[in-house]
């Protein structure tokens, strides 16, 4: 795939994941979990290319969520920028090329994600405690994420990069 | 060589954007802290809600359609050529059905909020909610009512028996109004019976808390909770919900009280945006808040 090309498939790919948090994402509530397809798609894209992942598209996407949400503007920017470089960095360093290192890596950076989020949230102070924060949004967000995350990887791997999920060598994700 | 070099600056160039990322994302999260809800950030973070209050009610839209489309697939199974009359007469039932029931429970919660007007002698504007809060951490609601209907940041808002929150952003044509149930929410409060005062808060597990009330102070689950008007916050003598429970006795340091609200925050349809009230329970007297409001609030 050409760069032009990617950054195409990014840009729209990151529109997506706006529209579905602005319209979808307060529907598909359940209970105090609610999704963040911003962080989801930032991470899953994150690790899907971690050769040529940059700060600037989580910056954007996290500035865009705090804008939008009620949130500290600035927060989810500032947790996305440093978790999308560590995830993207961890996939560089441990890539085995099998589908469970990327998801595996996925779902331990939405959960860093919502647990540092709750922890700044409570930082700049929201009521509550810190055991509060995780066991009623952070951990129940954190599974509603990585269920999503499983859904938009494969569709991150395919469309951002272009490439096959695994190993030439191995069996194909269809 | 000329591709390494390349590469070195693209890396430094790629740290240094990281770096300059970071401070600024810090920055506006430090400033937004310190800042009151007059300060530039909020402003952009109100008109940005604003702009995209359209949007959330297409979500809501898309809500509704997810419904039909369910019924639509349900519908799909039934052999065409025998049913098809009666289906279509049956839909058309069941769309007049449907939509008479929609209006009913429309005009039942407009006028449980015109009671609250009457009650109140409240002065405001009425609004439909258009949207919810895009993530977990803040439990907000956004309304039709903005600026150009007189809605001000601070007013409070009610629900059909009670209040729901305040007006945190407004915009031209809407408002973002933070729930009482927010772990951000705090409501200067009595107990009617008592008289004591205290706050309830909203918390992270979805329930409101009555904390700073006396340790002497005898309080029973039913006891009715309004807002007692100190600091301003909140309109005077209106009301909270009831105490639903008690964890400890008087005395107890660690007694929890937890607040049943009027509202449940899922079914907000439409609000009041009190401007002004002038009843004598909202002026000075909370102690003389309706009865059947406060059944309401049970």
């Amino acid at each position: 795939m050409t760069d032009g090309r990617e950054r195409i498939a990014l840009v729209v790919g990151a529109l997506i994941a706006l529209a579905l948090q602005v319209m979808l994402a307060p529907v598909l509530a359940i209970g105090p979990a609610q999704p963040n397809f911003i962080a989801v798609y930032c991470l899953a894209a994150a690790v899907a290319r971690p050769q040529s992942a940059g700060p600037v598209l989580p910056f954007v996407m996290g500035m865009a969520y705090d804008l939008v949400g009620g949130g500290a503007v600035g927060s989810l920017a500032f947790l996305l920028v440093l978790v999308t470089v560590v995830a993207s960095r961890t996939m560089g360093a441990l890539n085995n090329d099998t589908l469970f290192m990327p998801l595996a890596i996925l779902v331990a950076s939405l959960l860093l994600t919502q647990v540092l989020y709750g922890a700044l949230t409570l930082a700049l102070g929201t009521g509550g405690s810190l055991v509060d924060a995780l066991v009623y949004r952070a951990l129940p967000c954190a599974l509603y994420d990585a269920v999503v995350g499983l859904v938009i990887y494969p569709l991150a791997a395919r469309f951002l990069v272009g490439q096959p999920l695994q190993h030439p060598g191995s069996s194909q994700l269809r | 060589m000329a591709l390494n070099f390349q590469n070195q600056g693209s890396a430094l160039l790629r740290r240094v954007l990281f770096a300059v990322l970071l401070v600024i994302s810090l920055a506006s999260m430090t400033v937004y802290a310190r800042e009151g809800a007059d300060g530039p950030l909020h402003r952009v973070q109100a008109v940005v809600a604003g702009a995209v209050a359209p949007a959330r009610s297409a979500g809501a839209a898309a809500d509704a359609a997810l419904d039909g489309a369910a019924d639509a697939a349900e519908d799909a199974g039934a052999d065409e050529s025998t049913l098809t009359a009666l289906r279509e007469q049956n839909d058309q039932l069941r769309r007049a059905v449907a939509q008479g029931e929609e209006y009913r429970l429309e005009a039942q919660r407009l006028q449980a909020l015109l009671n609250l007007k009457d009650a109140y002698d409240l002065e405001g504007v009425g609004a439909r909610v258009i949207g919810r809060s895009t993530d977990a951490w803040n439990q907000t609601i956004t309304i039709d009512a903005g600026a150009d209907e007189g809605v001000e940041t601070g007013m409070t808002v009610m629900g059909p028996s009670g209040v729901a929150g305040q007006v945190v952003a407004v915009s031209p044509g809407s408002s973002t109004v933070r729930l009482l149930s927010d772990p951000a929410s705090g409501a200067a409060a009595l107990i009617q019976s008592s008289r004591a005062e205290g706050i309830v808060r909203g918390s992270l597990d979805g329930l409101l808390y009555l904390e700073n009330i006396g340790a002497d102070v005898t309080v029973s689950v039913g006891d009715v909770v309004l807002t007692s008007g100190l600091g301003g916050s909140y309109v005077r003598g209106l009301l909270i919900g009831t105490v639903a429970r008690v964890d400890g006795a008087a005395g107890d340091a660690t007694r929890r009280i937890v607040v049943a609200p009027g509202e449940s925050i899922r079914a907000l349809e439409e609000v009041m945006v009190v401007f002004k009230a002038d009843s004598p329970a909202a002026a000075g007297d909370a102690g003389s808040a309706p009865a059947g409001d406060a059944e309401g609030g049970a």
